[in-house]
């Protein structure tokens, strides 16, 4: 084929700006530290719930709407708003992974989360099978 | 430490299973050999087939060996051993039978050993006909297999390190518990951990020995692009590649489509495709071996683009490698809602993938000289062009989304030269981030084989050409017409690729007509396949991109900026028998009830007339929604009510879970019963085996007995059995004065309780009450309900197009050799 070096250059251009968009495209992790000076940028923050403050869903009131107080990775805290209905394993996580952005200098909007939850398989498990 | 023997267990059983499991190993080691030494003499031009034997009997061996695993490891979940690891982890008595063979597969060894499995069995049917192309071709398999069987070799190297998950280990060496240390310490261990509860679903039964045929099955073309690069014969490997890539292509399409089925049915994340790793990584490798099949065919016709379609069916297996790699080794962590663990495999998986990359680098660098190629000029107007362009663009698409679901592997490799992890996330909007590259790319994949079906091989009379496009083209921009109006498709994008799809429609099915007329049928499977994805591709874009949420909170209470506005009200909160207005119907959840350990809640629908107010019963659908700690909490199955023109699909987001409250006496039913009857309750089957007097009475009316009141007590004893676990009840009913007690008696376990409520002495009837003691009704439940319209269409493309495939395997087969 003698179009195959045409066909070729055409590829390598597009393949590389794939690359280049989809790594624009990409998202990044973040702690909230960073989240308030970016205020209402798209970011991935990663951290586990302070279960000492009010986590908030009451679903008489309001089905889409729960907050809760989020630990990141370097010990910063932020109330974080979730306008949906309350993950079915939030109470269970040991570690959440939120999509979202910093609405103020306090307020962190997830708009998808993650929930991580204990390696099934660990212990505790044997309690259970010996019954 | 003291040395414990232990009792009951089967230790022969696992024992005969790994002999099972080093004679696979070994028998895979010597084919590999013997296989080469016979390629080599092959090569030689010797006619002494003496290697060849060898080979055949070292490929029985391994098969023996494998067929063996798979039987202990049926055995033992069967029999319920739980003393086997794999056992304990993946199954439990509560288990129906039907989903005993997903225990199977549940875990990393089983699924390895059934991607084994499917090469011995379609290497049986391969080297039927293979000929001389049984030996070259044997030897990639049998690598493969050797690096299947180490996986599952458990052969301990240092104290960390093991060759392999053996899938015949035991609990107790794999776990630390103090029950360990007790001889006996299967009588405490009744039950198994269970099957993850997201697997129990019919499709579950089918779609993985689907999927992994469909990944077995790449390795023949990729096998005899290999092999046909040691022989130097490039003309007879064809004959035997195009079916078993053809049926490479409907396999592990059917696979990955029983896939989304299985999304759509069992989880809840709202539709059929969610762009997911695990989705994309199998979905990949498929997109190139289907690129590969086109630029066979074209070298079948042409003489021309071999070197392209060797590379493209290595890679196809090579990506399958890959994604056996992204998808098992953990390395895909928190991006994906399929999570995997390590298992400590990582090594053995990358050795895995990096030796068929190096076998393949090494012999197309050896054979690129003695390539053919082809140097003329391409006619614009030729098949072959536009074929080879489109194969090439959908390899481009496929890159794209490798790339991006490589995203976790590369910000690992920056954090190995950075130190720690990177900060490179998955783009913020998946979805988006796909649609964005992959509609332009589909729509001109699409254009490509309209023009490529149209033309023929070498030069196309032009006129015939553009007539044949121009009718297509009017019938394609009908066919968008209604879309539009019916299905109110009104983006761009999505009207372009509702035109360029129906375009494709259109055009194949004006090719297809002929052959049916003149009961050609068997040319009719690229048309068939081609008409199949069409339809596939308009079933997605209108269901996606006019799927609609139902579910809005339309109360019109705010309680202030802090909450939700009505865009983002998703889910609806529907208390016990409280009507609630969503979207033309007025839903009412009505009640609940437990099938063990399934939850399902009854939501009625009626459709309500604004203008009367009048509302009339529609249907009632059930979503389960079942409280599972082992899983995290609530897993949701969705239900769906399906119409012809649309689908109504709900599932629960949120129960009240009733923490506190007593359990209470549900699903109570009394039986009329004497010595010797059977009943059943729920899948027990119960039996009444003994009634006398009360062999022993509770500690208080002991006491009152004792204290010498008329007390008298009668004792009913019924055997209740289900599956592999069996109880014995002995409910009591104590006469005392007038009074008459009757002691619950409960089987904890089940959560069933029994009562010996009457002794009619006239009849000599007795009646025992059984009810399970759960928790009550949820008072309210949280839903959420989307309306996807005419995924019909998506459907019936699926269908059509693995049909198409199976139709172009059939006609392949009676190919004749090219000269």
């Amino acid at each position: 084929m003698k179009q195959g070096g045409i066909i070729a250059i055409i590829v390598v251009a597009v393949a590389v700006s794939i690359i280049i968009t989809t790594l624009a495209d990409a998202g990044t992790y973040k702690t909230f530290s960073d989240a308030k000076d970016i205020l209402n940028k798209p970011i991935n923050v990663v951290g586990h719930v302070n279960k000492s403050k009010s986590i908030n869903y009451d679903p008489a009131k309001d089905p889409n709407f729960m907050s809760f107080y989020l630990t990141d990775t370097v010990g910063y805290e932020m109330k974080v708003v979730y306008k949906d209905a309350k993950p079915a394993d939030f109470d269970m996580a040991t570690k959440l992974v939120l999509k979202g952005h910093a609405t103020s200098d306090s307020t962190f909007e997830a708009k998808e989360i993650l929930t991580k939850c204990p390696s099934k398989y660990k212990e505790g498990e044997m309690a259970a099978a010996d019954k | 430490m003291q040395e414990v023997t232990f009792l009951n267990e089967h230790l022969a059983v696992g024992n005969f299973g790994y002999f099972f499991v080093i004679l696979s190993f070994i028998g895979a080691l010597a084919a590999l050999v013997a296989y080469s030494f016979e390629t080599y003499h092959q090569r030689l031009g010797t006619t002494d087939k003496s290697w060849l034997k060898i080979g055949r009997i070292a490929f029985a061996t391994h098969a023996v060996g494998v067929l063996g695993i798979v039987a202990v490891l049926f055995y033992i979940i069967q029999n319920h051993y739980y003393e086997f690891y794999y056992v304990w982890r993946h199954s439990s008595n509560a288990l129906p039978v039907r989903y005993m063979i997903s225990c199977f597969w549940e875990g990393q060894e089983g699924s390895f050993l059934l991607w084994s499995f499917w090469h011995v069995v379609l290497s049986a049917i391969f080297m039927l006909k293979a000929k001389n192309w049984e030996a070259p071709t044997m030897i990639v398999i049998m690598l493969a297999q050797v690096m299947l069987a180490s996986m599952i070799a458990g052969i301990p190297i240092t104290e960390e390190f093991t060759f392999g998950l053996n899938p015949f280990r035991l609990l107790r060496s794999e776990m630390t518990a103090p029950i360990f240390s007790t001889p006996d310490y299967l009588e405490h261990l009744h039950d198994g951990n269970g099957l993850n509860a997201l697997l129990q679903n019919y499709w579950m039964v089918i779609h993985p020995p689907t999927l992994f045929l469909g990944f077995a099955a790449t390795i023949f073309p990729f096998a005899l692009a290999i092999a046909a690069l040691i022989t130097g014969d490039y003309k007879s490997w064809v004959k035997p590649a195009l079916p078993w890539t053809i049926f490479t292509v409907g396999i592990l399409g059917a696979g990955i489509l029983m896939g989304g089925v299985w999304a759509y049915e069992a989880l809840s994340f709202g539709g059929f495709w969610a762009w997911d790793p695990v989705e994309n990584a199998v979905l990949v490798p498929w997109m190139i071996i289907v690129g590969g099949l086109h630029t066979l065919v074209v070298y079948k016709n042409t003489g021309k683009a071999l070197a392209t379609t060797i590379i493209w069916l290595s890679l196809g297996f090579i990506l399958i490698l890959y994604s056996t790699y992204l998808t098992r080794s953990g390395v895909l962590g928190d991006t994906s809602v399929h999570s995997f663990t390590g298992d400590g495999l990582m090594i053995q998986l990358l050795t895995f993938l990096f030796s068929f990359v190096a076998l393949t680098a090494i012999v197309l660098v050896l054979r690129w000289k003695s390539l053919p190629k082809s140097k003329d000029k391409d006619d614009y107007s030729s098949r072959e062009l536009w074929m080879f362009i489109a194969s090439v663009v959908l390899a481009v698409a496929a890159f794209q989304i490798i790339f991006t679901t490589s995203i976790p592997v590369i910000n690992k490799l920056i954090g190995l030269f950075g130190g720690g992890d990177g900060t490179l996330a998955p783009p913020d909007d998946v979805i988006g981030h796909y649609h964005r590259f992959q509609i332009p790319f589909v729509i001109i994949i699409v254009l490509f084989t309209v023009i490529a079906q149209f033309s023929k091989y070498r030069k196309t009379n032009t006129n015939k050409l553009y007539k044949s496009l121009l009718i297509a083209f009017l019938i394609s921009a009908g066919l968008t017409a209604i879309g539009m109006v019916g299905a109110k498709v009104n983006e761009a994008h999505y009207i372009i690729l509702l035109w360029a799809s129906s375009y494709s429609l259109a055009a194949n099915a004006m090719l297809l007509w002929p052959y049916l007329k003149v009961n050609k049928w068997k040319f009719s499977g690229a048309s068939l396949a081609h008409i199949g994805f069409a339809l596939l591709l308009i079933g997605a874009l209108i269901s996606t991109s006019k799927q609609e949420v139902i579910s809005k909170n339309n109360t019109g209470i705010h309680y202030g900026d802090e909450y939700s506005d009505e865009e983002n009200g998703n889910n609806i909160y529907l208390p016990l028998n409280e009507p609630k207005l969503m979207g033309k119907y007025l839903v009412t959840y009505v009640g609940d009830s437990i099938v063990e350990p399934d939850h399902y809640f009854k939501v009625r629908y009626d459709e309500f007339n604004e203008e009367t107010g009048e509302n009339k019963y529609a249907f009632t659908l059930t979503p389960n929604g079942q409280i599972n700690p082992q899983m995290g909490g609530l897993l949701a199955n969705p239900s769906t009510k399906r119409y012809a023109d649309r689908d109504i699909y709900t599932h629960v987001t949120s129960i009240d879970a009733n923490d506190g409250e007593d359990k209470v006496l549900r699903y109570n039913q009394a039986f009329k019963v004497r010595k010797g009857s059977t009943f059943n309750y729920k899948g027990f089957k119960c039996e009444v085996i003994g009634f006398g007097p009360a062999s022993e009475l509770p500690p208080k009316q002991k006491a009152l007995k004792q204290a010498g009141l008329d007390i008298s007590a009668a004792e009913l004893t019924i055997t209740l059995q289900r599956g592999a676990a069996e109880y014995t009840a002995k409910p009591v009913i104590i006469a005392a004065d007038t009074m008459l007690i009757r002691p619950p008696f409960e089987i904890p376990e089940e959560n069933l309780v029994l009562f010996f409520s009457f002794i009619d002495t006239e009849t000599g009837d007795l009646t025992v009450d059984i009810g399970k003691l759960l928790k009550p009704t949820p008072t309210f439940i949280i839903m959420k309900a989307i309306q996807f319209p005419f995924i019909n269409i998506l459907w019936v493309g699926c269908i059509i197009m693995v049909i198409g495939s199976f139709v172009a395997v059939y006609r392949r087969m009676g190919d004749k050799a090219i000269t």
